[in-house]
């Protein structure tokens, strides 16, 4: 044995580690005096947390206060609290009718895109044809193009089509929208698993739908919810597309209906913020539920797209 | 290898037919309604179009409006000046964030970064109605602010001064970005391998010198590629200026996309607007060619 741990030691590569073990149980004082300092990161960050808790903070408790006491003491705590502005928001608003509309769009978006985005995946990451690199750049401008720059073309042909001012206005170009970055990321994933995995199944006589669905989804599965997860996160706070392809309440989401809200009700600031506040409370769960999944996504996503 | 036999050619042209087969749901639905409009917007810019009589045949007429337009060029300004400060605060302050939660001692850290990246989930409606009230001049919070510690008299109105907007609107655009560069950096930070920092602790370097000679060049590369995406959605920037200033006062704050709207739905000259929208679309385009190319020269 002793022998034996005599050549290990002696080995170029295992130094690394055993670098490793000497600095992380020899230097106790050094480790002691670290716990020391610990008090000023914690601060900094603490006061940079204050980007966030101060114009949060400042906002919940507008919108507990009445009108005049908003608008002639901004940063104080309300007097007496008022939980009746988010009543009267909810109902002024129409949130019901909107969150109703913003769930249905983009529950069905994201799904369509996960059924388009998976199969084109899969084809980008294991089969050579011809045209991928001209189909694959396609993706990528359409990532770098904003569809800003589209909406007048978007909306008569939205017009065309007689739809809108429907869900379906607003979840086809979402679609569209929502699909290169959903392959990307996909794509990179597929590319990083086993090859044999997936030539096991073509051996067995996998038709490519079924090699999909019972293969290569059960192992994609953490980079389809990180998808999901961004790709929701963008539809729901999608602004522009409801704002041209919408002219009534029918379709209208949920941040289109605040920006009208925030139109007629500017000046009354407690209504104002309850509303801010009960139109983000719906996507802060879903990012704190699957924050991880969210932060994976963007990574991965990240990379896949450079 | 594939061409040699009958076969073997047979076999590849099935397996063509396939990845088609695969993509085509797809490529359809983004072709519909991202290809299409974008033909679309081409031959639109090529047409004088009022929406109400027939579109008629311009030519490059647009274009060479566009060349004398000075609220055009004002916007290509304000849109040059938002990406350069509009990436370069999000992505210095998302930098030092990261640092501080992956290297520094720091308690919580979770939570901390829980709540730092907690801004950019927000939809950019609730952000704007957010700061539309921090800088309101009379009852915002950011006058009252100032005001409570003695720094001003009466605080300027944030959104409504032409020599104040732009900035004023780039800070609101950080507080939404810095949280995807902070996301990014501590990705990469927590990919670095730890003994290039226990070296660094042996040598006794401080941690300055740690930072300025081994976690810097460590990051070379992710920072390129960091400045790419943030660049890009700098680029990308609508939502906001449309909803808090439509480019105003006057058009202080207008930017390239924002005035394409306005032009196309407000003023209903559709054929000029869409000559702007395709010319920004190409450099758009272009600008992330160089940025891709000089990423990968910048990073390797």
């Amino acid at each position: 044995v002793g022998g034996a741990h005599h050549h290990r030691v002696a080995h170029p590569a295992a130094i690394t580690p055993g670098l490793r073990q000497l600095t992380s149980s020899v230097p106790t004082p050094r480790r002691v005096r670290f716990g020391r300092y610990g008090i000023w990161p914690t601060t900094l960050a603490l006061l940079a947390s204050l980007l966030v808790i101060l114009p949060i903070g400042w906002i919940v408790s507008a919108s507990f206060k009445g009108r005049r006491e908003a608008a002639q003491s901004p940063l104080s705590l309300p007097l007496s609290p008022m939980p009746e502005n988010y009543v009267e928001a909810w109902n002024t608003a129409r949130f019901g009718e909107l969150i109703t509309n913003s769930l249905i769009i983009s529950v069905t978006t994201v799904v369509v895109v996960l059924i388009l985005a998976l199969p084109a995946a899969y084809a980008f990451a294991t089969f050579e044809f011809r045209g991928k690199r001209l189909l694959f750049m396609t993706l990528l401008v359409g990532l770098a193009i904003p569809i800003s720059l589209l909406v007048v073309p978007l909306f008569y042909e939205i017009l065309a089509l007689g739809l809108l001012d429907t869900h379906l206005a607003l979840m086809l170009p979402q679609v569209a929208v929502g699909f290169p970055f959903a392959v990307l990321v996909l794509r990179a994933f597929i590319e990083g698993l086993p090859r044999d995995i997936l030539e096991a199944g073509k051996i067995d006589g996998c038709g490519e739908i079924r090699l999909l669905t019972t293969i290569v989804v059960p192992l994609t599965r953490p980079a389809l919810l990180a998808v999901l997860v961004l790709e929701f996160m963008w539809t729901w706070n999608q602004f522009l597309l409801p704002l041209i392809l919408t002219q009534t309440a029918a379709a209208r989401t949920l941040p289109l209906g605040m920006s009208i809200f925030l139109g007629r009700y500017g000046v009354n600031i407690p209504l104002l913020m309850a509303g801010a506040i009960i139109s983000s409370i719906p996507i802060v769960l879903v990012y704190i539920v699957f924050q991880r999944h969210m932060v994976k996504g963007i990574t991965t996503g990240a990379v896949a797209g450079s | 290898m594939a061409a040699t036999t009958h076969s073997a050619g047979t076999r590849t042209t099935s397996r063509s037919l396939k990845a088609y087969g695969l993509l085509l749901p797809g490529f359809i639905a983004f072709g519909l309604f991202f290809l299409v409009p974008a033909v679309l917007l081409a031959w639109l810019s090529s047409q004088q179009w009022d929406a109400l009589s027939a579109p008629s045949l311009v030519g490059a007429a647009n274009y060479v409006e566009a060349f004398g337009d000075d609220v055009l060029r004002t916007a290509v300004i304000n849109n040059l000046i938002w990406i350069v400060l509009g990436s370069a605060v999000p992505i210095t302050l998302g930098f030092g964030l990261a640092v501080l939660l992956v290297r520094g001692n720091v308690r919580y850290k979770w939570l901390f970064r829980t709540l730092l990246f907690l801004p950019q989930v927000l939809s950019s409606v609730t952000v704007a109605i957010a700061w539309s009230w921090i800088y309101d001049p009379n009852r915002g919070a950011l006058n009252a602010f100032l005001e409570g510690l003695g720094i001003v008299e009466s605080g300027p109105a944030w959104l409504g001064d032409s020599a104040l907007v732009l900035p004023a609107l780039i800070v609101s655009w950080s507080w939404m970005e810095y949280g995807l560069a902070m996301v990014l950096f501590i990705a990469a930070l927590q990919s670095l391998d730890e003994t290039y920092f226990e070296v660094a602790k042996i040598e006794g370097a401080s941690k300055w010198q740690t930072l300025r000679y081994v976690l810097l060049p460590l990051l070379r590369a992710p920072l390129a590629l960091v400045a790419l995406i943030v660049m890009i959605d700098a680029f990308q920037v609508f939502d906001l200026v449309f909803i808090l200033t439509h480019g105003g006062p006057g058009v202080a704050s207008m930017i390239v996309p924002v005035y394409m709207v306005l032009t196309s739905f407000t003023f209903h000259q559709f054929g000029y607007g869409a000559a702007i929208g395709l010319t920004w679309a190409v450099l758009i385009i272009i600008a992330s060619l160089i940025l891709l190319r000089s990423r990968r020269a910048f990073g390797s």
